[in-house]
């Protein structure tokens, strides 16, 4: 560990004032790629233990990005254009002319082309309506198609709550299948109290229902186990000589994508990084060029921060 | 003097020449004189902006640029607010007559909090406001976005027939729907000579739902009908895609819980799309007058009762309004909010009202008056003069020639004002209604006193009109005459003419309608039988909407004037040595400054909504480069001839150019003798715009015979003497063999036409029947009729 490191982040969130971060790592690869590496920082603030859960919010959508790389390897579905339709028979009914053309990879890139507004600060205006409506799938079937599949980036809840259906479907159980085929593998402690929540129409999204509630913590991880799934893209799908996922998905969800150059499959791509990004501060940040990977967490705010300048910090110091 | 004055000293504004004025405090004064002698110069651009300005430099959100003062001093100044009919409508497209006096938000907040829930949709979690507010993305319904309408294309209809040819589908020969065949055959290799069933299923279903390749006949036709709305074309005229209601929230564009609250057992949207009245009379009946809520909106819905806006609903977009209907909707915002000691500036608020509705508004703006206010209004209407406490008259005409003020007092003396070229037709009533009789005996085309002959086999007839409030209304309009169509606000008049006989005849003369802006915003096609139309060679509706689309349009550009005087310009022996082009004088083309794009002003944000224009440094607040600038025709740039009036225009191109002088002559006819050339189009009335349009017209078919004109209240903004002018002109039109359809609300105009018809006999739902037609004479002594006793012989 460095000393001077887990000074400056110290200085930095002293200065800005950031009293909600509640870890920052950053971890270092060594010149093998079978070593557990190092870290370089590991800080931990507001009483937080090295190996305590943090909410995790959207970093969940890399994690399902993985499922479906797990999934196409077993063949469960033989492409990234399997229609949407198949698996979720309220999209074969023809609600709107273009439920048909939407596909798995529209899915993972946010360009199903429904309707959706984010409102300010992404608080999500329109889960209300959905929430209360009693069947979200149903809900979402309705909603107005007001882009062609595949024509426009637009990150949405909706696309995500179909991705957990669908895989839910296709997969058994969405829940049993991360834990069976990633979170075992990975070590990442795992059982019935962390299973995420199902709506009662039977939807995983483990953002759940509120915002604090304790049904949204179920879905949480610890910073090492962020680690442990940045760890997995940068070695190309392999983790402690196991492929977990092949090395070609973990590529391609890491790539752009064609209406985003800043998004691939449900990770976050940038100039010489990428990563998962949960509301307030949740991060993976990837930087294969120096090997390393940081990791912060935050207890969320309404203005949802994402706390940018502390990943900045960390990788300058690399 | 005392404070009980607003004393301008030496205003200078426009055409002003240094005008002194004391207007009384708590009083209400009327500012009139013919167009274009600087009554608005004098109300608006004067007391307004000073008042204004004043206002908001004391409360610190304004940040000011010292500009050259347009006066010497105004004492005695209180907060001023406008009341006017705004010219460039920068209403936001959805908003709404209930959004913008805020009657939605407090019936958003009576549903939420005490409407009745339908047990099927009640899951027991508290309503909020913003779910009964369908442009909120947490109220809106999913399927239609709020619109309660939805696009669909049914399937069944479109495919009955499995043996026809894809390229036959919809009977072949559609453009774009080849296109799409082109592309299906690429992506699959089936031709559109191809047979629907020789497709495999999969084949089928991709052709027509789509898949990530190919775009998918159902998506692609939706769409397409989507676009087409208010357009001709095949795929408008489709049966098998229609627009209807939203099947989740059944029109109302909320959310199921929203969609089922109901209070009084009606849902938000029902309340919306009542007439005002019947709301009010809902409420009253409905609601207890205890609760706070309901008190609310029943204070705010009698206000606009009152100022004569019982036939608007809730749901009405205010980009729809009139220029009258928006402004008393702005006036019943300020009623509902009982200020005192306020300066009010009124444009022409009797504008759009029958005569029955005048005298309730001028009761209210007595109102106003009586609780403390100052009123002043720029109004031509007689009744309102009469009513006033103070007259201030400018003149004597219009432009460089008017500026004076003509007189300043009250109305007694008023009429004894010899120089008041508004006076004399106050003092002698008959003045007005003499032209017709005075044209006539005067005039080799006809004898009839007592008005023109109406031939029963020339005669356009509408009949089966059910839009609107209409109830299948069937009408006469003899044509070679002049016909006035009238009734109260609401009654049906615009229905009938606007919505009804224009788009009618559009559809069967064609190309030989010709409504000034061109295609855009055309309706669907309506639902009536309009006969006669054999009787027309052409038609022109001329309407008060902007001239020319662009912000640099003018009367000049509009008029053609302008592509002639830059030919001029390009033809002067300096520009032809120069290789100059007529473009150079264009601000749109190589002429136009780079920095201010021709505009002359630059627009600053300093904050708080407030705008400041700054004159363009680098083109000196001419728009041109100074290239363009230095080319003089006669002495004058090309800035400055656009700086001129028609009138002073009129004396410089005489002998130059034969149809510029033409033109601007009929522009002098219509009472536009004062406008400048180059008036940026924002600044243009309505009334203005359409005079313009008819200007143009007029120049066109000089021995034009057999042409239908429409028109729209033409007399918006005409002062007694520019209306006689205005009625000579048509009465020309009509004795040279042509037809006139004017709506109407002026007496004089309307006792000077020879046939009418009455729309009533109230607004809303108690209008939508012709209570009256016939001759002015005939309408006089006909009990059903309201405007016969207004009506003069």
């Amino acid at each position: 560990m460095t000393e001077q490191y887990t000074m400056e982040i110290n200085a930095l969130t002293q200065k800005k004032r950031y009293r909600q971060i509640n870890r920052v790592l950053i971890w270092q690869a060594d010149a093998s790629p079978w070593g557990d590496g190092r870290f370089l920082a590991d800080c931990c603030y507001n009483g937080f233990g090295p190996a305590d859960r943090n909410v995790i919010k959207s970093v969940a959508k890399s994690i399902m990005s993985v499922c479906v790389g797990i999934s196409l390897d077993q063949g469960i579905f033989k492409s990234l254009d399997e229609p949407v339709y198949r698996f979720i028979p309220e999209f074969a009914e023809g609600r709107d002319p273009r439920h048909r053309q939407i596909t798995l990879a529209h899915l993972l890139t946010m360009t199903s082309g429904i309707y959706w507004n984010g409102g300010i600060h992404y608080h999500c205006p329109m889960m209300t309506q959905m929430r209360r409506s009693g069947d979200w799938i149903s809900h979402i079937a309705d909603c107005a198609v007001t882009d062609a599949p595949g024509a426009r980036y637009n990150y949405k809840e909706w696309d995500i709550l179909l991705l957990a259906r669908l895989l839910d479907h296709a997969c058994g159980d969405l829940y049993d299948f991360i834990t069976d085929h990633l979170y075992k593998p990975l070590d990442i402690v795992c059982g019935e109290e962390y299973r995420w929540y199902k709506s009662p129409c039977g939807v995983y999204y483990s953002v759940a229902e509120g915002d604090q509630g304790a049904e949204e913590h179920r879905s949480s991880l610890s910073a090492y186990d962020l680690l442990k799934i940045g760890r997995l893209f940068l070695q190309d799908g392999i983790y402690q000589d196991r492929q977990i996922v092949s090395a070609s998905y973990c590529r391609q969800a890491a790539a752009p994508s064609r209406r985003n150059p800043g998004y691939g499959f449900l990770w976050w791509v940038g100039q010489d990084w990428y990563g998962c990004r949960g509301f307030g501060g949740q991060s993976v940040t990837v930087l294969p060029g120096k090997n390393a990977i940081i990791i912060t967490q935050a207890t969320p705010t309404a203005r949802g921060m994402a706390y940018d300048d502390v990943i900045q910090t960390c990788a300058n110091l690399l | 003097m005392s404070k009980n004055y607003i004393e301008i000293k030496n205003a200078r504004i426009h055409n002003l020449r240094n005008v002194n004025v004391s207007i009384p405090k708590n009083k209400l004064t009327v500012i009139t004189g013919v167009s274009g002698s600087g009554k608005s110069s004098l109300a608006f651009d004067t007391l307004y902006e000073e008042g204004k300005r004043r206002y908001l430099m004391f409360s610190g959100t304004q940040f000011m640029v010292d500009s050259v003062p347009s006066f010497d001093s105004i004492i005695g100044l209180s907060p001023t607010v406008a009341v006017e009919q705004r010219i460039i409508r920068q209403a936001n497209p959805r908003s709404t007559v209930g959004t913008r006096v805020k009657i939605s938000a407090l019936l958003a907040a009576l549903l939420a909090s005490q409407g009745q829930r339908d047990p099927a949709y009640d899951d027991g979690i508290p309503l909020d406001i913003s779910m009964f507010q369908k442009n909120s993305p947490r109220g809106m319904c999913v399927k239609c976005m709020g619109n309660g309408t939805v696009f669909t294309a049914v399937e069944e209809e479109i495919f009955t027939d499995y043996t026809v040819s894809l390229q036959d589908l919809f009977g072949g020969e559609q453009s774009l729907y080849k296109h799409l065949l082109r592309k299906f055959q690429y992506l699959t290799g089936i031709t559109p000579q191809q047979c629907l069933n020789e497709l495999t299923p999969e084949q089928l279903d991709c052709f027509k739902y789509g898949d990530s390749e190919f775009e998918g006949l159902l998506p692609w036709l939706t769409d397409k009908f989507r676009w087409s709305q208010g357009k001709h074309n095949w795929v408008s005229r489709l049966t098998c895609v229609r627009q209807m209601p939203c099947p989740k929230c059944g029109g109302t564009g909320l959310g199921l819980q929203a969609s089922h609250t109901t209070f009084g057992g009606k849902n938000i949207a029902q309340l919306e799309d009542m007439y005002l009245r019947e709301l009010l009379d809902f409420f009253r009946e409905q609601g207890d007058a205890r609760n706070p809520l309901v008190k609310e909106i029943i204070t705010k819905l009698s206000c606009m009762v009152d100022v004569g806006l019982h036939h608007l609903s809730l749901s009405r977009p205010v980009p729809s309004l009139s220029g009258g209907e928006i402004q008393r909707l702005f006036l019943a915002g300020y009623l509902i909010a009982e200020m005192d000691s306020m300066i009010f500036v009124f444009d022409e608020p009797t504008i759009g009202l029958h005569e029955i509705e005048k005298e309730n508004l001028i009761r209210i703006i007595r109102r106003l008056v009586d609780t403390g206010n100052t009123v002043v209004a720029v109004e031509h209407d007689e009744n309102f003069m009469r009513e006033a406490d103070y007259i201030i008259d400018m003149g004597p005409e219009a432009g460089t020639r008017g500026g004076i003020k003509i007189y300043e007092g009250g109305f007694a003396d008023f009429l004894r004002c010899a120089e008041s070229k508004t006076a004399p037709y106050l003092a002698q009533k008959d003045l007005l209604c003499g032209i017709k009789k005075d044209n006539m005996q005067n005039d080799a085309f006809g004898s009839n006193t007592a008005g023109r002959p109406l031939l029963p086999v020339k005669m356009l007839t509408l009949s089966g009109v059910r839009l609107h409030n209409l109830r299948n209304v069937t009408v006469q309009l003899p044509l070679g005459v002049m016909v006035g169509v009238c009734g109260v606000s609401g009654s049906g008049k615009s229905s009938l003419i606007s919505d009804t006989l224009v788009p009618k005849l559009k559809e069967l003369l064609k190309a030989k309608c010709v409504t000034g802006d061109g295609e855009e915003d055309e309706k669907v096609v309506v639902d009536a039988v309009l006969t006669g139309t054999e009787h027309l060679r052409h038609c022109y509706v001329i309407d008060q909407r902007p001239i020319g689309r662009s912000r640099t349009s003018c009367p000049a550009t509009y008029t053609g004037i302008f592509d002639r005087v830059r030919v001029m310009f390009a033809d002067t022996p300096q520009a032809r040595a120069l290789g100059y082009t007529p473009g150079l004088f264009s601000v749109n083309s190589e002429g136009g400054c780079p920095r201010c794009k021709g505009d002359g002003v630059l627009h600053y944000h300093v904050g708080f909504g407030n705008f400041v224009d700054v004159t363009c440094e680098d083109c000196g607040g001419s728009g041109y480069i100074p290239e363009a600038m230095e080319i003089t025709l006669e002495g004058r740039n090309i800035r400055e001839i656009l700086e001129m009036s028609v009138e002073e225009a009129a004396d410089f191109f005489d002998g130059k150019d034969k149809m510029i002088c033409n033109m601007l002559h009929v522009l002098k006819r219509v009472g536009m003798g004062y406008i400048r050339l180059g008036q940026a189009t924002p600044t243009i009335s309505g009334g203005e715009s359409q005079r313009i349009k008819l200007a143009k017209e007029l120049s066109k078919g000089k021995n034009a015979k057999g042409s239908l004109y429409i028109l729209d209240e033409p007399t918006t903004g005409l002062s007694f003497y520019d209306n006689e002018r205005l009625l000579k002109l048509l009465n020309e039109l009509v004795d040279c063999g042509n037809s006139i359809i004017v709506t109407e609300h002026d007496p004089y105009i309307l006792s000077n036409c020879d046939y009418l018809v009455e729309m009533g006999p109230g607004g809303g739902c108690e209008g939508g029947c012709v209570i009256a037609s016939g001759t002015p004479a005939q309408l006089k002594s006909n009990p059903d009729s309201m405007i016969g006793r207004y009506l003069y012989n």
